[in-house]
């Protein structure tokens, strides 16, 4: 998959994006079984319960980041767990595989110090997903802030996650596509780095345009710019 | 297929925006391809609602839809109601005579009905075995909307070999999928903001409505709307209405209709009157499937709006009240769980005690219903809507269509 936002005339171009899940047929009762899931699940399988659920979380914020943490403080009632891996992100990784051995570790130290592994006693198992997704191009372009601002304001919550969030995931944009126009293109790296820190995810993808449109207003507010 | 239902564009300014761009990208491919739709009523019951309303928007698209219907005997219907009740845990005999009457209905349907088409869907477990008819080169998906979690294993055994036979199955959560040799696909269904049951009402409207039915509106009413059926635990609401109503005023409506493959309705209704029958505040209505308005209207007339079931494909009455901005009161159980977020939109309850004191609290506290309704609405729109349903299903169509 490829991302179009800079095209040769340095217009950014809107996709949306749209995802279907599929049951892996896999599912963990408790603490242990999900460990000796982790070992062994696709890769895809731990993108999307730790990235691509961000796209499902579009009105509301989560108490904890992603679905294994998610998991083990609400159905095992593991709190301590579910601070411990709650922390990081896969993008604080070098790779995939990095980040599955940090969960992996995490769990191994954790289950190492308790007599019994945690259990979803009265709680639901875990089932291990996979998404596909579709990116669509929206036919909305932004040429310079203001218009920046303006798109910002009306796009699908499944274009901020796919410029926000999948665009570092997978399309290995470390920045992000908005924060790296707005320094590549539009030449103000200030107001990127901004962009760049909003994080995804300890917020809503409401949340997240609300952010975008609070640094972009500020910028405007400053006088004339890109 | 005629369509006189809805059209896309109505829902620009209501579905969130980006989703109708989205959905026309998605069946571009598509155009052309033939779509049939298989299940065992027009009227009554979820299926038959989500159908009556997203195949003129697949029509309008591009897609060639139909839409037939499994018909039988009555002892078919009771097989099948043996089906669905065993497949949701309860403890009953799945009997060779059900098997019986189940597949002879099945030949009999394989003959009668036009299976040709490059995409079919069979909805629930009553046309399952038709996918021994199905021709070369065509995709068959098997789209279950009930709770599987807790399946009999004697009525497993007998429908999985079906099952298995499709290209691939559609469940509603992670929890029903069965772990089968075929992809299995996560989609949640949805409601129609446009429709009778869900399109904006005047409070004059519903005002006139909701009297018409016998419903005082002078004192706050808690309601829930579903089919009369065990597993909506309508004799729990009556229960928790009662512990409420000691230290609350308050009118409860029981609403619901019945359904052409629903044999079992009609004693859980007299069990439920029976039950109300010395409470003059307690009203048991039985609607007919066409009074979407009066839903509609009870609905926004509600303070809280309760779906206490015990077991649940789904629930839509759930994101029905839920686009009307009403906190809602929900069984923790089956896809209500991904409806509600407990303690943001509504409230999730394991028991009768846990319901009536959700009903309570929320009857207490008026500027709690107002921010739940709120964030409900914003859910429903972004999550729950026939728009995002449209796409999930054009999505997988690609994906065995490519």
């Amino acid at each position: 998959m490829t991302t179009e936002t800079t095209p040769k005339n340095g217009s950014f171009h809107f996709w949306g994006c749209s995802d279907i899940r599929e049951s892996l047929g896999l599912r963990a009762d408790s603490e242990r079984h999900l460990l000796e899931r982790l070992e062994s699940v696709p890769q895809e399988s731990i993108y999307y319960h730790t990235v691509r659920c961000l796209l499902r979380r579009r009105v509301f914020p989560t108490p904890y980041p992603h679905d294994f943490s998610t998991w083990v403080a609400n159905e095992a009632r593991d709190v301590t767990l579910a601070e411990r891996l709650a922390f990081h992100s896969p993008f604080d990784f070098l790779d995939g595989e990095a980040f599955r051995q940090h969960l992996l570790e995490t769990l191994d130290d954790h289950l190492s110090r308790l007599p019994v592994a945690p259990a979803a006693v009265l709680g639901k198992p875990f089932y291990f997903l996979r998404g596909h997704l579709v990116a669509v191009p929206l036919e909305i372009v932004a040429w310079d802030l203001r218009s920046l601002r303006k798109a910002l304001a009306q796009v699908d919550d499944s274009s901020l996650y796919y410029h926000a969030v999948e665009a570092i995931g997978r399309l290995g944009n470390p920045r992000g596509d908005f924060a790296a126009w707005v320094e590549d293109v539009l030449r103000l790296p200030s107001l990127a780095r901004r962009i760049a820190e909003i994080d995804p995810f300890v917020m809503s993808l409401a949340g997240v345009r609300a952010r975008l449109l609070e640094i972009v207003d500020s910028e405007l507010a400053l006088g004339p710019s890109a | 297929m005629t369509t006189n239902g809805p059209v896309l564009s109505a829902y620009e300014g209501v579905a969130p925006p980006g989703a109708l761009r989205l959905v026309r990208y998605l069946a571009r491919d598509l155009a052309g391809r033939s779509f049939l739709h298989v299940n065992s009523t027009r009227e009554g019951g979820g299926v038959a609602e989500i159908l009556n309303r997203l195949l003129p928007l697949l029509d309008e698209l591009g897609i060639r839809t139909r839409w037939e219907v499994i018909s039988g005997p009555p002892e078919f219907f009771v097989a099948t109601k043996r089906i669905h009740n065993t497949l949701q845990g309860a403890d009953l005999p799945f009997t060779k005579a059900h098997q019986d009457v189940f597949l002879e209905t099945s030949r009999a349907a394989m003959r009668q009905l036009d299976l040709a088409a490059d995409l079919v869907m069979i909805h629930d477990p009553q046309p399952a075995a038709l996918v021994e008819a199905r021709a070369s080169g065509a995709k068959w998906i098997w789209r279950c909307h009930i709770d599987l979690s807790r399946p009999a294993r004697t009525t497993r055994s007998f429908l999985e070999p079906f099952v298995r036979r499709y290209d691939g199955a559609v469940f509603h959560l992670a929890e029903f999928a069965w772990r089968i040799p075929i992809p299995s696909y996560l989609i949640h269904p949805s409601i129609d903001p446009l429709s009778d049951k869900n399109r904006e009402m005047d409070e004059r409207e519903v005002e006139r409505r909701v009297s018409a039915l016998g419903v005082p509106l002078d004192r706050p009413l808690v309601l829930q709307v579903s089919r009369f059926d065990p597993f909506k635990d309508p004799l729990g609401v009556i229960r928790a209405y009662r512990m409420v109503r000691k230290v609350r005023d308050c009118v409860l409506v029981l609403a619901g209709g019945g359904a052409a493959d629903d044999p079992e309705g009609a004693e859980v209704l007299a069990r439920v009157r029976e039950e109300a029958a010395d409470d003059p505040d307690i009203h048991v209505l039985l609607l007919p499937n066409d009074a979407h308005l009066d839903i509609n209207a009870l609905q926004r007339a509600a303070a809280v709006v309760i779906q206490k079931s015990t077991r649940e494909g789904f629930g839509l009455t759930v994101a029905e009240a839920m686009w009307k901005a009403k906190p809602v009161v929900g069984g923790a159980v089956g896809g209500i769980t991904k409806q509600i977020q407990d303690g943001v939109t509504g409230y999730l309850v394991h028991s009768v005690e846990g319901c009536a004191y959700a009903v309570r609290r929320l009857l207490n506290d008026p500027e709690e219903r107002r921010r739940m309704g709120e964030l409900g609405r914003e859910h429903a729109r972004r999550n729950l809507l026939i728009t995002r349903h449209l796409a999930d299903y054009l999505q997988m169509l690609r994906l065995h269509a490519a």
